[in-house]
């Protein structure tokens, strides 16, 4: 099979290469271009120098990046984060059910992926109960998305703790951008509705603003066992944003979402009441989400500016395994300066504090029900120049102090090499940890069940404890781009991940005592770090425009994980043998087989007329060995018509080529997800 | 017990990529772009040509003798391109002048501002301290520019520089605008006055 990927990687590159030597050459009439008339101005082709916004990350950029622009994901079509999350290289994104997804960056996937930090507007969405993020309750005006900007890869030096993998950031567009007003209808099979109102206007001569609303519904899916599914998706958010350039220097941003979600849930949980026991559940959690933010920033110079970002987020979810309310105070501070002709400097702090309330359910109890925890954080990036402008190395730390695991330094080292005007080269070597979540310092929760001898059901209970210790890695990363043409982009990045004190499952006794009139066995699992490894892999992109209205962009994926389990740690602990035998024991296995090892992405965009345009997307997600997923193939298409220059239609389907397709099985987490479904739906977007 | 691993293929790729990349660097390196104009060199035409085909208001031209001054509020080498381009060319029988601006508020009289699009967070204080006064305002790729009053903004449209006019903004200042010009622009509308 490595073989395999080889060949196709050097054939690929191979077919590159030629096209290149042979490839589009433009006219060469370097006659003075004033002398053209303005007509044939508006025809040539330019040698982009400063890039399109699409780009303009990339050229510099030491990591492996990849922006989705505001306009790619609007013509796409789709209506959540996670599904625009689909077309970047490196990422996996699967749908759980209606409402759930497990997204990740170069693997570690699941429901409760934790080494993923996601930002909306500089605000972290991640939860700190178990480091990973409620998808279900992240939503977002998509038309006001200026772009995603995605980091495949260590972001922990600057980012901090948690961004591990991978960092997502959302960034929204300037309120100057979003004048007017804006509605969106739509309906098809699977979103029987939704709507989507904005309106923007200016206040005072230096302010801009903007409102909206939105309401989204999402139906039902079908069951993996094909009776009809309990989990729908609704959701009514409202937010605002405001920017004043309140002096020559000083720009201030304002923003904030309220957001209500009813969330069909589809459980099968063990639960407690009295006595252990299965319990079937179709119900619904009902989520709160508040949020404030304010940006403050000021300019010293064109080289030296200071940015300071304060936000409050809420969040409460009611649900029959998890009721609670967290609420989250940020501040964080940031200066950019440059010294001298050699150096770019960027440095910054801040402070976290989060509060918790946790309603213990019958199904999960966390210990203390209410935690309080800070986090203090700074860190310094130095970009060097070294040699002329083509040669850049980058040093930085992250230096975070958090409650659970004390301090931590997150340290890295970047090279960036200009081979030539089209063409760079980079490469990394990052450190990076993820520090105890919540859930990994004082949940109590039955997971499993299992059979050993005495011929009682054993219980599994999942517990926190202070002597988790934080998830490392180290990274090694290699990057290349190359505009080959005007026409053709190409960017590769390939990564060795060294990863140590992965989460492992540990009993430390065996109880069995009466609870009520019965009696109950459980063996109660500890978390531990007894599991070590690497993952190496990489991503190619390729960004053809054939012509104008013609642009084909396709997105290769490689990931191969190798997990180990620490047995001569594992063997001191007497009572692990005993669970040895059982699929929770099998934890490198399922750490290997939760992602796709190989993935694919292909997208044709087309503008087949001034007004109309098509975006088709296939999409190829290689088999979840741990999971028995199936590889599959799916396609999605969009087609966008501007009637007028205020009046737009457009028809999505999604998932054609499958009328169900399993992307996830989550019953190992007591979760009974769903198949996705084909849908087609239709809205109409009128400026007003 | 730790097992070290197999670096092969890992190695494999960079050997794969590297070596490409290095033939790609020579097959593109010299004969590559000699005929292809850079994209600020095309933008440099493009003001040419704005000059060409749009008409300042008398009170704008008495002022200065002969001279037609393009402003720019962009980074160095951005002017450094506009003043091998279009600097001292001579267009409607006046010499083309290029000032840089390095702040906003050394703005004096100029025909058209170039404004970059690293002053787009500065837009509105930009366009209110050059309120009232016949300039021509072309954005570089800032987006709302027309919204907040601008008159032409160039658009990358793939490899290709575009650009939009608002009429109106324009009009408000006396400054007529060929129809030639609007004609292979994209009209956008200036909020103002669509609502009022």
């Amino acid at each position: 099979m490595a073989f395999l990927i080889r060949l196709t990687l050097s054939l690929i590159l191979a077919g590159i290469f030629p096209m290149t030597v042979f490839g589009i050459q433009d006219d060469p009439d370097s006659t003075n271009i004033l002398d053209l008339p303005i007509e044939r101005l508006l025809n040539l082709e330019v040698v982009v120098s400063t890039p399109l916004k699409k780009n303009m990350k990339l050229h510099e950029a030491t990591t492996a990046i990849f922006v989705l622009t505001g306009d790619e994901i609007q013509r796409s079509g789709y209506r959540s984060i996670p599904e625009a999350l689909r077309l970047v290289p490196g990422i996996q994104v699967a749908r759980i059910d209606a409402n759930k997804w497990a997204v990740s960056s170069r693997g570690f996937n699941g429901i409760f992926t934790n080494k993923l930090l996601v930002l909306i507007d500089g605000r972290s969405v991640y939860t700190p109960l178990f480091s990973g993020v409620f998808w279900d309750s992240q939503d977002i005006l998509m038309e006001d998305i200026d772009r995603i900007e995605v980091i495949r890869g260590p972001g922990a030096s600057t980012w901090g703790a948690n961004a591990v993998n991978g960092v997502v950031n959302v960034i929204t567009k300037h309120s100057r951008q979003t004048q007017n007003g804006f509605l969106h209808l739509g309906f098809g099979s699977e979103e029987p509705g939704f709507g989507e109102l904005r309106y923007g206007d200016k206040f005072g001569e230096y302010g801009t603003y903007r409102v909206y609303s939105k309401f989204n519904r999402r139906n039902n899916l079908v069951r993996l066992d094909g009776t009809p599914g309990a989990d729908r998706w609704h959701t009514f958010q409202n937010g605002f944003r405001a920017d004043w350039n309140i002096s020559d220097a000083d720009f201030l941003s304002m923003q904030g979402d309220v957001a209500f979600g009813t969330i069909g849930q589809m459980y099968s949980v063990i639960q407690q009441t009295p006595t252990l026991n299965f319990m079937a559940y179709d119900g619904t959690a009902t989520t709160g989400i508040g949020n404030v933010i304010g940006r403050w920033e000021h300019d010293f110079s064109n080289t030296n500016n200071t940015i300071l970002q304060c936000y409050i987020d809420h969040y409460q979810r009611d649900d029959v395994t998890l009721s609670g309310k967290i609420n989250t105070y940020d501040i964080d501070f940031l200066h950019n300066l440059t010294i001298g002709e050699y150096h770019q400097i960027i440095w910054g702090t801040g402070y976290r504090f989060t509060q918790d309330d946790l309603d213990n359910t019958n199904v999960m109890w966390f210990t203390p029900s209410a935690k309080t925890t800070s986090i203090l954080s700074m860190f310094v990036q130095d970009e060097i120049k070294l040699y002329s402008d083509r040669f850049h190395m980058t040093l930085g730390s992250k230096f975070e102090r958090n409650d659970y695991t004390g301090w931590e330094i997150q340290p890295n080292i970047r090279m960036h090499v200009q081979l030539s005007r089209n063409q760079t080269l980079w490469a990394a070597v990052s450190r990076a940890v993820r520090t105890r979540s919540r859930a990994e310092d004082g949940l109590h929760a039955y997971t499993d069940v299992i059979q050993l001898p005495l011929n009682h059901r054993w219980w599994l209970s999942m517990n926190g404890t202070e002597s988790f210790k934080s998830e490392e890695l180290l990274s090694h990363e290699i990057g290349y781009r190359n505009q080959i043409s005007s026409r053709i982009f190409m960017d590769v990045a390939l990564f060795y991940n060294k990863y140590d004190h992965l989460r492992t499952y540990e009993p430390n006794a065996f109880k069995a005592g009466p609870v009520g009139d019965n009696l109950n066995f459980e063996i109660p699992l500890f978390f531990s770090n007894n599991m070590y490894g690497n993952s190496r892999g990489g991503e190619i992109v390729i960004d053809f425009s054939l012509t104008n209205w013609w642009r084909i962009y396709s997105a290769y994926s490689y990931l191969r994980i190798k997990m180990y389990l620490d047995e001569a740690a594992l063997a001191k602990n007497p009572l692990y043998p005993y669970i040895k035998a059982t699929p929770i024991a099998d934890l490198a296995k399922g750490t290997e087989g939760e992602s796709p090892r190989h993935q694919f992405v292909l997208h044709q965009s087309l503008e087949i007329s001034d007004n109309l345009h098509m975006d088709a997307f296939l999409r190829y997600v290689d088999t979840l060995l741990k999971l028995d997923v199936p590889s599959y193939i799916n396609a999605d298409i969009s087609f966008h018509w501007q009637y007028a220059k205020n009046l737009g239609f457009s028809v999505v389907g999604q998932n054609l080529l499958h009328t169900q397709v399993m992307e996830w099985d989550p019953s190992y987490a007591q979760i009974s997800g769903s198949l996705n479904q084909r849908g087609l739906y239709g809205s109409v977007q009128w400026s007003f | 017990m730790r097992r070290d691993v197999r670096h092969t293929p890992y190695i494999w790729w960079l050997v794969i990529i590297v070596s490409v990349g290095i033939s790609i660097s020579y097959a593109n390196t010299a004969p590559k772009n000699a005929g292809q104009p850079t994209e600020y060199e095309v933008k440099a035409a493009f003001l040419f040509n704005f000059a060409k085909f749009v008409e300042w208001p008398v009170s704008a031209l008495v002022s200065t003798d002969s001279v037609l001054i393009i402003g720019v509020l962009a980074p160095e080498d951005v002017v450094d391109v506009f003043k091998e381009v279009i600097g001292q060319k001579v267009v409607k029988n006046r010499r083309i002048l290029i000032r840089q601006y390095y702040w906003y508020r050394d703005i004096e009289f100029c025909h058209i501002l170039f404004v970059g699009n690293n002053e787009s967070k500065r837009l509105p204080r930009i366009l209110n301290f050059i309120k009232n006064k016949p300039i021509l305002t072309v954005g570089d790729q800032i987006e709302g520019f027309a919204e907040a009053g601008g008159i032409i903004n160039f658009v990358l449209n793939d490899k290709l520089v575009n650009f939009e006019i608002n009429p109106t903004a324009a009009k408000r200042l006396d400054i007529q605008i060929s129809s030639k010009l609007l004609r292979l622009a994209t009209i956008v509308d200036d909020d103002q006055e669509a609502r009022e």
